[in-house]
């Protein structure tokens, strides 16, 4: 309990809205108004539904949960890219670009142009970006694509670039949503390390995959996640700092309840 | 930690951010394209050519000096559409920065109007050379163009904000903008002047903001004087459209990333 807190989310509940379904409908307007206010209604969408839990710092945090169960929608209020509907999502530090697959760039800038559009947006001048271009080029091992557009790579090139900035970019919080599945094995590797090396240096990182065995190697818990709700928190490992001895996973398998309020007890 | 904020001035940064987005929008404008900016010329001195001769000629439009007429208020018209069209993008064509990274998202609708601006400075030097070449002597009251290029960039901005953030909801926003655009070209006196209307009701063209603006370049380099009535008019219209289109946009902007 002593450990520091650096990601807190509290009773976080998201709604979408589907706008698709009132604009399509506005014809309907004049036509059938109590089909409206039928659609209005349908076209909310419970994504989150009261989830709370606590990240520590240097901790490795797993996300798991079936298609649809709001993993991304999470990550995205912890980036900050949303606001949740109700509750509160607290961060402290500094945190690195949601890790995605197929956004963050502009397809028909270059590689190039697309590190320095990243680095800035993230607070850097250009002047410490220049500094770490060649590392980030190198890491990514994309050289003679970093001046193509980025339109032309594929979807592993993509991800590595990604990958490279944010590792590239000092970040204290790192949110990656299943980018590692689509590199190779050697670049899967490759990230693994520079992952471990940067949670010894105290980089707390939130996880997001289907691969359990892979989760289970590098996380020292997992929240799993089921229709927006939270169904556990799984502890794989005592926590950070421990040396990431990948096959002692599984040993404690001891869990953790999150409280939930009574309203939407499953 | 940012890589040693304390070293590094907030100013370098912001320099820096303004500089990579506006270059970000000017890449995006030209790639594939040979003539780049040369383009963004050609079509007002295009236009200034179908109009001076459909007008000289054939309707026979008793203006002196047509030609320079036409040229002080087709260029800034044609910043006025080019920058509401960029500005008015400006957010859907970002989306890919606004789902992953958190910053400011007014910048990119700043920065879009800017990279427009640019093309209009441009442009400004080669109207003045041609002006120059014509006769036309320099006035200190150019220097009102520092005060009022600005000032029309802001009034630009400020519909951007309104427009750009609807264009998130409504694809169909650019549309209407420019079906707007293709009115408003006759509702603003470029290729006539004000007193050719039908007496009393020129006021009516003031309903339209662009309209102050057009008549103050035109009288500023033709004349060599500033009306500060029409200053006036252009400066209430563009702190109302700015102030209201900002709030506009600040109301809707944390749903940008999920209606993206
Ligand atoms: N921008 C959005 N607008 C409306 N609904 C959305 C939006 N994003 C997600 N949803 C809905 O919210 C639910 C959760 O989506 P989310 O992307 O968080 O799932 P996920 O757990 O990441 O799934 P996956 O494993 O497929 O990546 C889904 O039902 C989805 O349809
Ligand atoms: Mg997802």
């Amino acid at each position: 309990m002593a450990q520091d807190v650096v990601v807190s989310v509290q009773h976080v509940w998201k709604e979408y809205i589907h706008y698709h379904h009132i604009l399509t409908s506005l014809k309907e307007v004049v036509l059938h108004l109590p089909r409206l206010a039928r659609r209005l209604r349908e076209s909310r969408f419970l994504a989150l539904k009261d989830v709370s839990f606590e990240v520590y710092r240097g901790e490795v945090f797993g996300i798991m949960g079936h298609n649809g169960a709001g993993k991304s929608t999470l990550l995205a209020l912890i980036a900050g890219v949303m606001k949740p509907t109700a509750g509160t999502v607290t961060v402290r530090g500094r945190i690195a670009p949601l890790l995605e697959l197929g956004t963050g760039f502009q397809y028909d800038l270059t590689g190039r142009e697309n590190i320095f559009l990243n680095g800035i947006l993230l607070g850097m001048t250009r002047r410490q970006i220049q500094k770490k271009l060649d590392d980030i080029i190198a890491f990514a091992e994309l050289e003679p694509f970093i001046d193509e557009p980025v339109r032309i790579y594929s979807s592993g090139m993509l991800a590595r670039l990604g990958f490279a900035i944010a590792i590239h970019t000092d970040p204290d919080i790192l949110l990656i949503d299943e980018v590692l599945a689509v590199g190779d094995e050697a670049f899967q590797k490759k990230c693994l390390k520079k992952l471990d090396a940067l949670r010894k240096e105290g980089v707390t990182m939130i996880f997001v995959s289907h691969n359990r065995q892979q989760m289970e190697q590098i996380c020292d818990r997992i929240l799993h996640l089921k229709n927006g709700q939270v169904q556990r928190i799984e502890r794989i490992r005592q926590s950070h700092g421990a040396e990431p001895t990948a096959t002692t996973a599984t040993t404690t398998d001891h869990e953790e309840h999150t409280h939930h309020p009574t309203r939407n007890a499953h | 930690m940012g890589g040693g904020w304390g070293m590094v001035s907030r100013w370098e940064y912001y320099r820096d951010l303004v500089w990579v987005l506006t270059e970000r929008d000017l890449k995006l404008k030209y790639k594939n394209h040979l003539l780049g900016f040369v383009w963004s010329l050609l079509l007002p001195f295009s236009q200034a050519l179908v109009f001076y001769v459909a007008f000289q000629f054939i309707f026979r439009v008793r203006i002196e000096n047509y030609a320079f007429f036409l040229l002080t208020g087709l260029f800034p018209w044609q910043w006025f559409t080019s920058g509401l069209q960029v500005g008015t993008m400006a957010i859907v064509s970002s989306a890919p920065l606004i789902k992953k990274t958190v910053f400011p998202k007014e910048l990119v609708v700043v920065t879009g109007v800017l990279g427009e601006a640019l093309h209009f400075l441009l442009a400004q030097v080669v109207l003045i050379g041609l002006l120059l070449a014509g006769g036309v002597v320099p006035a200190w009251s150019w220097l009102g163009l520092l005060l009022l290029i600005p000032l029309q960039y802001l009034l630009i901005c400020g519909i951007s904000f309104g427009t750009s953030a609807l264009a998130v909801f409504f694809r169909d926003t650019l549309w209407m903008v420019n079906i707007a655009l293709n009115l408003g070209f006759y509702l603003t006196p470029i290729l006539y002047d004000l007193d050719m209307l039908p007496g009393g009701w020129s006021w009516l063209l003031f309903l339209n903001p662009m309209t102050s603006f057009v008549l103050l370049y035109r009288k500023i380099y033709l004349e060599g004087i500033v009306e500060w009535s029409w200053l006036g008019i252009a400066v209430v219209y563009t702190v109302v459209v700015l102030v209201l289109g900002f709030l506009f946009f600040r109301w809707l902007r944390w749903r940008f990333a999920e209606v993206l």
